[in-house]
């Protein structure tokens, strides 16, 4: 009994560790996606040194937080609000040319929500854009 | 069930191997199918090392004492319930579930790991496997819990009675899977720099299998406290053994990579120091393994003699060597996008808390190797104790509390002293309110003054954020409180899970103070029927039953406790004795209240009846065991992952909110 079970868990080893290249060379894996290697896919990389969007959200959130506690001074907030705000904008702007330049569509097609919040995050990206033009103007 | 137990493993180290050198290869190569092929290895590996660990757990359940390892740590006299005990309770067994526990987190951890992750996850894998490797082949070349007698024993030899205890189901597990768990976040690090990613790839791996092996360890440590405290007859909790001070060190460690890998996520900052942070507790982590299974210093926490001592000692040396020399290779990518912007802020408080964990981390290693500098170099034996590391590590641990206490009030970035005098006032004052009732009342002792006193600040603190943002969120939200404080608790995940683990230490520390400060301990020797007073107590031994069994002869103490004339409990207190351990084992009767501990533990019994008994009264301990599940609440609700939906309202939100604020 330990025999056969012992041979079955090394001929399913085998098996694993075969099906890739079976799958390859048998075409069943046509579009030979790498992604599902887990190697050579362009993982969502902004530029150098921008943070994702989804940390300056949280960024943002525990500003807003920290302002609604006391902890932090309203001119402190505003300051280091605003500059979340420019790292927010090139983020966005650096993702959306990735997703161009990839032909990745940004968010899933009937994802209502998604497909809002990438509109908002356009429109104040073309706002935070115009604001940097006039560093000086306060609104 | 052996034969298929050494099968599996023999297939295990196959697969493990064929995954470190596939991924490698793989990805050097540009061959993705090498790269998958290698990683769904990983995923039958799990299967392997399931099977090899129920071949074994099968063959305790059977009583196969033809097995080796079998008969040395079970007999037919061990209930059934301490076969998964027995399972782990030697070397042999214990690092197939060291092997187990790895191949299942590292499935899981690869399964699921972030996007950002995907570019180097082969070497990720590599780097995983190489360590899984090392375990099994050290299995099966040196220590195969398989391995067969000759002869087959009509019965073994028995489970150490030490072992046979409540907190074994989980203390060495969770100890054990928790310094094995420190090879992926280190992994995830080291995959990330050898694929030249030297930004913040892996911060979010690195600090979900930080925060995992963290609360591991933490859950293990108390436990372990908790074993030792009820069984080994002394009537303390922490001996400052090198052993246990083997898997604390790793741990203080781990503590400053889970604070200081939150300034990296939120800021770009740090990330020399975190790389640097789980190089050193890895190291650390190996270091403990080395103690416990083999090397030079013997203790109630290690497996006793064995030859595994070299080996695990080069694996430490390559384990330091090896991650060091990627860090140095790749030191230019690990410049921080931002720098310090003030010294009061949250960074800060983080970068002083984590060179605090760090100094107690070096106090504890330096007291635990310098006897064995001194033995190398032919001096005496000594032992370095707890008076020690009371004086060395006592006021670095009252300088964390403080700062536990200051940090979570500082915003990030920046703050001024107005806002920081503001919100530790109302701390501050329940800090001297507390000062001066002890003062007036109970101590003069300064560590008991500045502990309680910062123990009471940090506990405010974290009560008065709870306040203003349940208050704040139903202000402008309308929720009813307890509606408001869980929304605000689920969306500020990290922060309020961090609060919590924070009061749970706080009770820790609670236990700590109390049960060093106050402990009133006596040694008695009483008659039946004999009474002996201790603080408010009365305690009166009324007579000892004897069982005797197969493996065993218990001899059970009752004892009652008045206060005030008045009969609070009648406790048994017990004692065992094991011939072919040659070896007694106690378990202490306590009466445990938020207040104090009552507790008895017989120390000997005398042919003339008469008992020899150590009594305690221990205050505050039971917060400790409290603080527990405390602990692991806040873990997880800081690792609680956000929702998809929710990240996208909450997106939405702040959008709306930067509009409204222009």
């Amino acid at each position: 009994m330990a025999l056969v079970i012992g041979t079955v868990l090394a001929l399913l080893s085998v098996a694993v560790a075969v099906y890739p290249f079976a799958r390859r060379r048998l075409g069943w894996d046509k579009a030979d996606n790498p992604a599902a290697a887990g190697t050579n896919e362009k993982s969502p990389e902004p530029g150098a040194d921008t943070a994702s969007l989804a940390d300056l959200y949280a960024a943002i959130r525990t500003l807003q937080l920290e302002r609604e506690l006391g902890s932090i001074p309203d001119d402190l907030y505003r300051e280091q609000l605003a500059d979340y705000r420019i790292q927010a904008a090139l983020a966005l702007r650096q993702q959306e040319q990735a997703a161009g330049g990839l032909g990745i569509e940004p968010a899933a097609p009937g994802d209502a929500e998604l497909e809002r919040e990438i509109q908002a995050a356009r429109a104040s990206l073309r706002r935070l854009d115009s604001d940097a033009a006039t560093p000086g103007e306060r609104e | 069930m052996a034969d298929l137990g050494a099968m599996a493993l023999w297939i295990g180290l196959a697969l493990s191997a064929y995954a470190a050198i596939g991924s490698i290869l793989g990805q050097l190569r540009g061959v993705p199918a090498l790269v998958e092929s290698a990683r769904r290895s990983v995923y039958v590996l799990v299967l392997a090392m399931l099977v090899a660990t129920l071949s074994l757990i099968g063959s305790f359940i059977n009583r196969d004492f033809e097995v080796a390892y079998v008969a040395a740590h079970s007999n037919l006299a061990m209930p059934d319930i301490y076969t998964w005990v027995a399972f782990y309770a030697g070397n042999e067994g214990s690092l197939l579930y060291i092997a187990f526990a790895l191949s299942v987190m590292a499935a899981i951890a690869l399964r699921w790991a972030p996007a950002s992750t995907r570019d180097t996850l082969p070497y990720t894998t590599a780097a995983l496997m190489v360590i899984q490797t090392f375990f099994i082949a050290v299995m099966g070349f040196m220590a195969n819990p398989f391995d067969k007698l000759p002869l087959t024993p009509p019965d073994g030899e028995g489970i150490n009675p030490l072992l046979t205890h409540f907190g074994m189901f989980f203390h060495p597990p969770a100890l054990m899977a928790g310094l094995i768990g420190i090879s992926l976040p280190l992994s995830f690090a080291l995959g990330a720099l050898v694929g030249g990613k030297g930004r913040d790839e892996w911060v979010d791996a690195g600090r979900v299998w930080g925060l995992i092996t963290w609360v591991l360890l933490a859950g293990g440590l108390l436990l372990g406290s908790w074993w030792a405290y009820t069984i080994l007859g002394w009537g303390g909790f922490w001996f400052w053994d090198p052993v246990e001070n083997a898997a604390f060190m790793p741990w203080l460690v781990l503590t400053a990579f889970v604070h200081s890998v939150m300034v990296q996520k939120r800021r770009g900052m740090f990330r020399m120091w975190n790389i640097v942070l789980i190089n050193v507790a890895f190291g650390l982590a190996l270091y403990g393994m080395f103690m416990n299974r083999g090397g030079p210093t013997p203790s109630v926490h290690s497996f006793g003699a064995s030859d595994l001592g070299w080996v695990f000692l080069m694996f430490l040396a390559v384990g330091v060597i090896v991650p060091f020399g990627v860090f140095f290779w790749r030191y230019g990518l690990l410049k921080s996008a931002q720098n310090l912007d003030a010294m009061l802020s949250r960074e800060a408080a983080f970068l002083v808390n984590n060179l605090l964990l760090l100094g107690i981390a070096f106090v504890t290693l330096w007291g635990t190797v310098y006897p064995l500098f001194v033995k190398l170099g032919g001096g005496e034996e000594i032992t370095i104790a707890r008076p020690f590391y009371d004086q060395v590590n006592g006021p670095l641990l009252l300088a964390l509390i403080f700062l536990m206490g200051v940090g979570p009030l500082l915003p990030w970035r920046r703050a001024n002293w107005g806002s920081l005098r503001r919100a530790l006032l109302v701390p501050g004052s329940v800090a001297a309110v507390v000062i001066v009732i002890l003062l007036l009342f109970v101590t003069r002792s300064p560590y008991a003054l500045i502990g309680f006193g910062l123990s009471g600040m940090v506990a405010t603190g974290i009560a008065l954020e709870w306040w203003r943002g349940m208050r704040s969120r139903h202000r402008s939200t309308g929720e009813n409180y307890p509606l408001a404080l869980g929304r605000l608790i689920a969306a500020n995940r990290p922060r309020y899970g961090g609060y919590i683990v924070h009061l749970a230490v706080v009770m820790v520390g609670l236990g700590v103070l109390g049960g060093s400060l106050f402990e009133q301990q006596r040694d008695v020797v009483l008659s039946p029927g004999e009474s002996y007073e201790i603080a408010d107590y009365r305690l009166t031994y009324v007579d000892t039953r004897q069982a005797v069994f197969s493996d065993r002869t218990e001899y059970l103490a009752t004892l009652e406790v008045y206060r005030d004339g008045a009969l609070l409990e009648v406790m048994t207190a017990r004692r065992s004795f094991y011939p072919a351990f040659n070896m007694a084992s106690t378990l202490a009767a306590i009466r445990s209240t938020p207040v104090e501990d009552f507790y008895v533990v017989p120390s000997e019994n005398r042919p003339d009846g008469a008992v020899g008994f150590r009594i305690l009264v221990n205050p505050l301990v039971w917060w400790m065991w409290a603080a527990g599940p405390v602990l692991i609440a806040g873990t997880v609700v800081s690792l609680w992952p956000e929702r998809r939906r929710e990240r996208a309202a909450a997106g939405l939100a702040v959008r709306r909110a930067a509009v409204a604020a222009r």
